[in-house]
């Protein structure tokens, strides 16, 4: 394996190689940051560039446009409170409030310092225990699903500021919006009005601009600093090696994090939109200030970054080893793995070694490369939307979020539901629902959703259908998460106030 | 607006929207159904415990005091704007993306400048109207090769 590692090293950097290596890091990180454009879109649209290139070029260009792609969307998190992917999605709830308050360029560079480390994380778990972790993640059959759906939904008492009840009440708005368009199952045409565009369903990046960036927007002009800065530039001498150091100095952070996004990764169906989240929830639930987070805790956008970089490496796992895509852009790199002759199995890692090692090591080179590149661009980028004016920055993110959200499926209808949703986002806002909980609960509606349907059809073999649910132990183990995940969050405060009570030990 | 009012108001709209959305209940097999159901019934619950608790002292959201922007809040700005998006892209089908981009965002920015309202701001706005749309027309049109809309009006 090592003469493997040491070619693939070799190949990569090979000139011709680690141009494409930059060149496709850069643009998948100006893809990224756009929103609306995901790293699929942007995969896509590079497929017919690789007819012509050879094997190595093609899917090294490809996994560096990934990986760029995914930290591209930190940018627009932090900077316009809009994930630029649906991986980012936590990176707005400390990203944005530090930039806000003047500390967007260490909220920039402790992403890209995280997005690299994750990055890396997932490309060793990638190279060192492929064929392990691709068994365990055959063991997930729908019932488990399921319950990795409900294990998901307990994050919520996290995300939900204020009140748990409407964190989970907006969380079941959420998935109750997921069902939405054709069933996975039976094909019932539902809850679509009679409007023939609604049967393909919501896109989650349609609701994720919606609920997200017009809320601000309204927000910015309702409370009337049209002539202030929306967000903030304070210079700071070594602010670079200054944020380095604090996040270098917290590796428990990144590593947990880095760790639940290669594990989410492997994950058939789950991406970064979850890993980001998972993480997210896990970093407040371990810090000891979790009061901090959602106004500005650096830990949080650490924690957020690392985890979906180190996606990209776990979703190659069991799409190299068993030939399942763990998310659609590894399903694009599928197919150009098979464009090019390259079955995934066993043979991908001793008759074609050297390509296979040659992009596994390019991924680890893309995630190094993110770092100047990165924090050169993303300090520009501060200095620039805090030197506009709202008047011009408002408008601007606006025809910003139309044409992202007309990109995806070039569909009318899509840009009049991204701004309804918006509208309608910044009105619940006022009422107490925050836009995270009714995202969470679309994203993990449709694998819950398929879970129950084909544990139910399983079931039909059990007395009582529903057993299926509940008959594989690794079902119990998930349930008992669930469980812990759901309760952790009471057992704080009520140990502390119990530490308090005269005869206590805290006396 | 109390926090009481706000959860009456939140749940009714819940409330509503979860009726709204089991009228349109109409499965072709049983399989479509099991979930969207479950999840209704959950979404309800959610909504009456959220209404009752408003009537009692465990109300769920917390009164709070919100610090006012200097110069209050501009609730009609805030609506013209709302407003304006939602035409916007009511016609971007019809207008086109070049064209409702540079009137938009030209009309939003001279708009949002206040009291500053001149000839010069407008000629600025509509620059920076001109300026914005072409470059997303490039990056998107020309270089990420999107479709960007042409404007029935203009077929």
């Amino acid at each position: 394996m090592l003469e493997n590692i040491l070619l693939g090293t070799q190949n990569v950097f090979q000139f011709k190689n680690l141009i494409l290596v930059l060149a496709g890091t850069v643009s998948g990180m100006v893809v990224g940051a756009l929103p609306g454009l995901t790293a699929t879109m942007a995969l896509a649209l590079l497929v017919p560039f690789t007819y012509t290139m050879s094997p190595v070029s093609g899917l090294v260009t490809l996994g560096a446009v990934y990986m760029g792609c995914i930290y591209g969307g930190a940018f627009s998190a932090i900077l316009i409170n809009t994930p630029g992917t649906p991986s980012s999605i936590g990176t707005t709830f400390d990203g944005y409030p530090m930039a806000r308050q003047g500390k967007g360029e260490q909220a920039i560079i402790g992403a890209t310092v995280a997005s690299a480390f994750g990055g890396i994380v997932g490309v060793l778990a990638l190279i060192f225990l492929s064929p392990p972790l691709a068994d365990i993640a055959l063991r997930f059959g729908p019932a488990e699903y399921f319950w990795v759906g409900v294990f998901g939904l307990t994050i919520i008492s996290s995300l939900a500021t204020g009140s748990f009840l409407k964190g989970i009440t907006g969380a079941a708005i959420g998935v109750l919006i997921s069902t939405i368009g054709i069933a996975p199952i039976g094909g019932d045409v539902r809850f679509t009005f009679g409007i023939p565009s609604l049967q393909g369903g919501i896109e989650l990046i349609v609701m994720l601009i919606g609920l997200f960036c017009i809320p601000e927007l309204l927000n910015i002009v309702f409370k009337g600093v049209q002539q202030h800065r929306t967000v903030e530039y304070e210079y700071h001498k070594g602010v670079l090696l200054e944020t380095v150091r604090w996040v270098l100095k917290r590796p428990v952070n990144l590593i947990r994090s880095s760790i639940i996004g290669t594990i989410v990764g492997i994950l058939p169906g789950a991406g970064g939109n979850i890993a980001n989240l998972v993480s997210y929830n896990e970093a407040r639930r371990a810090s000891k200030e979790p009061e901090k987070f959602g106004t500005g805790a650096m830990e949080g956008v650490v924690a957020t970054e690392s985890a979906n970089n180190a996606v990209v490496g776990g979703g190659m796992i069991p799409l190299v080893t068993l030939g399942i895509p763990g998310a659609p852009p590894d399903a694009i790199i599928y197919g150009v793995l098979m464009l090019q002759g390259l079955r995934p199995g066993p043979e991908l890692f001793t008759e074609r070694a050297d390509i296979t090692y040659t992009f596994m090591v390019s991924l680890g080179v893309a995630s190094i490369i993110m770092v100047p590149v990165g924090i050169m661009g993303g300090r520009m980028l501060v200095r620039l939307v805090s030197s506009v004016a709202p008047r011009f920055l408002v408008p601007g993110i606006a025809i910003l979020t139309i044409v992202g959200s007309y990109a995806i499926r070039n569909n009318f209808m899509d840009v009049f539901l991204m701004l309804l949703f918006g509208i309608v986002g910044f009105g619940l806002r006022y009422l107490g629902f925050q836009p995270a909980p009714i995202v969470l609960g679309l994203i993990l509606g449709p694998i819950m959703e398929n879970g129950l349907v084909q544990s139910y059809l399983i079931g039909q073999a059990y007395p009582i259908p529903w057993m299926a649910l509940f008959v594989n132990p690794l079902s119990w183990v998930l349930i008992a998460l669930s469980l812990f995940s759901f309760i952790w969050p009471y057992i704080g405060p009520i140990k502390r106030k119990f530490m308090r009570m005269p005869g206590g030990d805290g006396q | 607006m109390n926090a009481k009012f706000r959860d009456r108001l939140g749940s009714l709209i819940i409330l509503g929207f979860t009726f709204v959305l089991y009228v349109q209940r109409d499965y072709m097999t049983p399989f479509g159904g099991i979930f969207p159901d479950i999840i209704m019934a959950f979404v309800a619950v959610f909504g009456v415990v959220a209404l009752v608790l408003s009537f009692t002292p465990h109300a769920v959201m917390k009164e709070k005091k919100e610090e006012e922007e200097a110069g209050g809040y501009r609730i009609v700005e805030m609506v013209v704007v709302a407003a304006a998006l939602l035409v916007w892209g009511g016609l971007l089908r019809q207008l086109g993306f070049v064209l409702s981009g540079v009137f938009w965002v030209s009309c939003i920015s001279w708009y949002l400048s206040g009291r500053q309202r001149s000839i010069r701001v407008a000629l600025i706005s509509v620059a920076i109207g001109f300026a914005i749309t072409y470059l997303l027309v490039y990056i998107f049109g020309h270089l990420l090769l999107v479709p960007l809309p042409r404007g029935t009006i203009f077929d």
